[in-house]
């Protein structure tokens, strides 16, 4: 009878221990609570394509079939773009930005996560083409910059959002008004063939100055949302 | 195609000038699809863990030789209290449907711990099956489409449990769905990265959990699917457990749900980073180390060890390894389809004869490309007409004479045959005075004129050790071989043996002592009995001809 009952117990005493360990390990703390705060780039946009047009030579056309002969033809371009970020003047992120897509004409999609000290500070964010490696030819493609001033909370996200047209803030408050260089239109393009200064160079760029304006309706964030202005050309 | 040694399955004499002696050759080393000495070690650790759930459940209860039931019977469990968690959850407000689950909904919150602890411990029964499967070396040779089907299995368990975090959509699914987007995003799949679609900027769009939904829902299927394709090999494949068994975990899943309740986090906060989480570490423990490393690392990391996984039937198996499947001798083959039905493996077929005999119009016919070289077909034999070369039932009675003729044993002694792949060596055993030990192949292989030969020699009794049922390393061994003795299964033991003088016993690695204790007991039974009188002159009968054959 005791051995029954001891190997009975002991059975208990496996499957007790056992689901105590299927408890821990299904719900187990990980990770430590984070003393820093971040910025995150999440930045999106379809402009800024390059169309680059030329007129076909007669020889080119008389080779053509008679429904093909177009005289002027047509190639969207996208260039790279620099994604900067300072913060208080330090520089904490410089990358180049390539276009997705095997013709590389697919949206320019950013999503960097940036660690940042919490405290009040200084932000300044640069996303502009790299001319440089842009075609010689066509309408210079926008270019965004942010500078702001912000409180950053241990364990909390500033959002920089652009999605269409506009730079904005999500997650706290960034005051432009205290960054004079806001909205500051960049300086001509080098390239002959860049817009001239102060021509927008795409429709969508002609948004100027900053405003505040409410938070999209998203029951996860409460911030108000800042924005900035897209500017064009190289900055 | 499978290393295997005889193309075709007939047996090398059959049909030809070969003497029949040829068969007796010893076998070669690694004849058996058996664990490389890696695999050997693994169990010699994990015997102490064995051995303890062995005292404390049995070796027929012992959960550590269910896994494989345990894990689908845990599936089972997952899908049938997710159809009832799917009424109740709303892709619209995800996180919200499931706070309602828990609070408005009859059994909604023990029921999704029960779900989520049946998928928990789905995933610990299928670690511990694939521990043992490499433990007993059931990686290489005919076994390798078992392997790579049940990584894709283990594969599809994962998705499978991440998409199931992910439903909730509290802090945890939340860190899994960035963690996993930012290694999705590496692949050009989608016109757009989906990572962006978690940084807050507006609400995550339902088609993400439709699609999440969606996949939950379909990778089941797929499991199923995969599940099907893992036991295809298997002859009467065991998918779920006893029924005591599954009535146990049954009762250790809702207790389980009900004293621990699975938390529901916070909402997911995408401007919130995630700091120190409750992460079901079974199916997110990757998630804490996705974040301190690029996702190219990340990426690379999971494809390594899927990779080394996959390259196990290469890796992990004996050096020079070579299984040598069972032949069949035409010219003693009757047809009778005993080893057809015993196989294991499916491995044997019966087609019409090639040459026409008196004997029968079928013959039996090994696939070399599914056979282990396990041996049970020798056992299921009578007229010892198939095995493999140098175990069949001829070849085992050589060796038993062999090892009589240099210690014949005595009236009081018993002969004691236990299984070489179990606990027949185990030094307990050794020690046990007035036994003659012979170590045999899988218990299902040894032909029961094994038995009789030894009694008819002089021994005072024969003790058969075997392996827990449910723990043979060819799967049926110890059923077929308790049939043969006991219950008149074809090739069975003869009427004419005195059953009192014959034993089995299952003895797991944790159990030798009991063995040993049995055997000794065993013994002492035998002493107490009439003593035997020694049978070499004896005629022998119909089914004993082989030996008598063999010992002449």
């Amino acid at each position: 009878m005791t051995a029954p009952l001891a190997r009975g117990a002991a059975a208990l005493l496996l499957t007790a221990g056992f689901g105590a360990g299927l408890a821990w390990l299904s719900s187990r703390p990980l990770g430590a609570e984070p003393r820093h705060a971040a910025v995150r780039l999440a930045l999106r946009t379809a402009l800024g394509n390059l169309e680059v047009c030329r007129e076909r030579t007669a020889d080119e056309l008389a080779a053509l079939p008679a429904h093909m002969r177009q005289g002027r033809v047509c190639e969207d371009r996208r260039p790279d773009y620099r994604l900067e970020l300072a913060v208080d003047g330090e520089p904490v992120l410089a990358t180049r930005v390539r276009p997705p897509g095997i013709h590389r004409d697919r949206p320019l999609t950013v999503d960097e996560l940036v660690p940042v000290a919490p405290g009040r500070r200084r932000l300044a964010v640069r996303f502009a083409p790299d001319l440089a490696a842009a075609p010689a030819a066509g309408p210079t493609p926008p270019a965004w910059r942010l500078d702001c001033a912000t409180g950053l909370v241990a364990g909390r996200v500033l959002l920089v959002l652009l999605d269409g047209a506009e730079l904005t803030v999500a997650g706290g408050a960034c005051d432009t008004a205290a960054t004079p260089e806001t909205g500051r239109p960049p300086a001509a393009p080098s390239s002959s063939n860049a817009a001239p200064p102060g021509r927008a160079a795409t429709p969508d760029a002609r948004i100027a100055g900053t405003s505040v304006m409410p938070a999209p309706r998203n029951p996860l964030t409460t911030s108000t949302m800042a924005t900035a202005v897209p500017t064009s050309g190289r900055w | 195609m499978a290393e295997t040694g005889h193309a075709g399955g007939r047996h090398p004499a059959a049909g030809s000038a070969l003497p029949r002696a040829a068969t007796l050759a010893a076998p070669p080393a690694h004849t058996v699809a058996l664990p490389p000495a890696a695999g050997r070690l693994l169990a010699r650790l994990g015997a102490p863990l064995d051995g303890l759930a062995a005292r404390a459940f049995g070796s027929r209860w012992n959960p550590l030789h269910q896994t494989g039931t345990v894990a689908v019977l845990a599936f089972l469990v997952a899908a049938v209290t997710g159809i009832y968690l799917f009424l109740f959850y709303q892709i619209a407000t995800p996180y919200e449907s499931v706070v309602r689950l828990e609070q408005e909904v009859f059994g909604g919150r023990l029921l999704r711990s029960v779900h989520r602890y049946a998928a928990d411990l789905a995933l610990v029964a299928a670690g511990l099956h694939v521990l043992r499967k490499l433990a007993q070396g059931h990686t290489w040779g005919p076994r390798r489409g078992a392997w790579w089907s049940g990584l894709a299995l283990v594969a599809a368990t994962l998705l499978c449990g991440w998409t199931g975090l992910v439903m909730a959509w509290d802090a945890q699914g939340l860190a899994v769905a960035a963690a996993g987007a930012r290694v999705v995003d590496l692949f050009p799949l989608l016109s757009e990265p989906i990572g962006r679609t978690f940084a807050g900027a507006a609400p995550v769009p339902s088609s993400f959990f439709f699609m999440n939904l969606f996949l939950h829902v379909a990778l089941p299927l797929g499991l199923a699917g995969l599940l099907w394709l893992h036991v295809s090999r298997l002859a009467r494949p065991a998918l779920l457990p006893p029924r005591r068994l599954l009535l146990g975990w049954l009762a250790f899943l809702v207790a389980l749900a009900a004293v621990a309740p699975v938390p529901l986090l916070a909402p997911a906060d995408p401007l919130a980073l995630p700091g120190r989480l409750r992460l079901d570490v079974l199916y997110a423990f990757w998630v804490p180390l996705a974040a301190a490393v690029p996702p190219e690392l990340h990426l690379a990391a999971w494809l390594l060890a899927f990779a080394a996984a996959a390259a196990v039937p290469w890796l992990w198996r004996p050096r020079r390894a070579k299984v040598v499947p069972s032949a069949v001798d035409e010219t003693r083959c009757s047809g009778c389809r005993q080893c057809w039905e015993d196989c294991p493996y499916e491995a044997i077929s019966m087609v019409p004869r090639e040459v026409p005999s008196k004997l029968s119009a079928e013959v039996a016919r090994v696939d070399p490309d599914l056979c282990v070289g396990c041996g049970i077909c020798a056992g299921s034999c009578a007229p010892m007409g198939v095995g493999p070369a140098g175990r069949d039932g001829r070849s085992q009675l050589a060796e038993l004479d062999a090892l009589l003729a240099l210690r014949r044993p005595g009236p009081r002694e018993v002969v004691l045959i236990g299984c070489r792949h179990g606990a027949g060596g185990a030094p307990e055993l050794r020690g046990v005075e007035g036994v003659v030990p012979w170590l045999s192949g899988c218990s299902g292989s040894i032909h029961t004129s094994v038995v009789e030969v030894a009694l008819r020699r002089g021994a005072g009794g024969v003790f058969l050790l075997t392996c827990p049922p449910r723990n043979c390393l060819f799967r049926e061994g110890p059923k077929w071989l308790e049939q043969r003795l006991w219950h008149d299964r074809e090739a069975e033991l003869q009427a004419r043996v005195d059953r009192r003088r014959v034993a089995s016993h299952a003895a797991g690695a944790g159990e030798t002592r009991e063995a040993a204790a049995a055997l000794a007991a065993f013994r002492d039974r035998v002493r107490a009995l009439a003593t035997p009188v020694a049978e070499d002159s004896a005629a022998p009968a119909v089914e004993c001809e082989a030996a008598a054959e063999v010992a002449s």
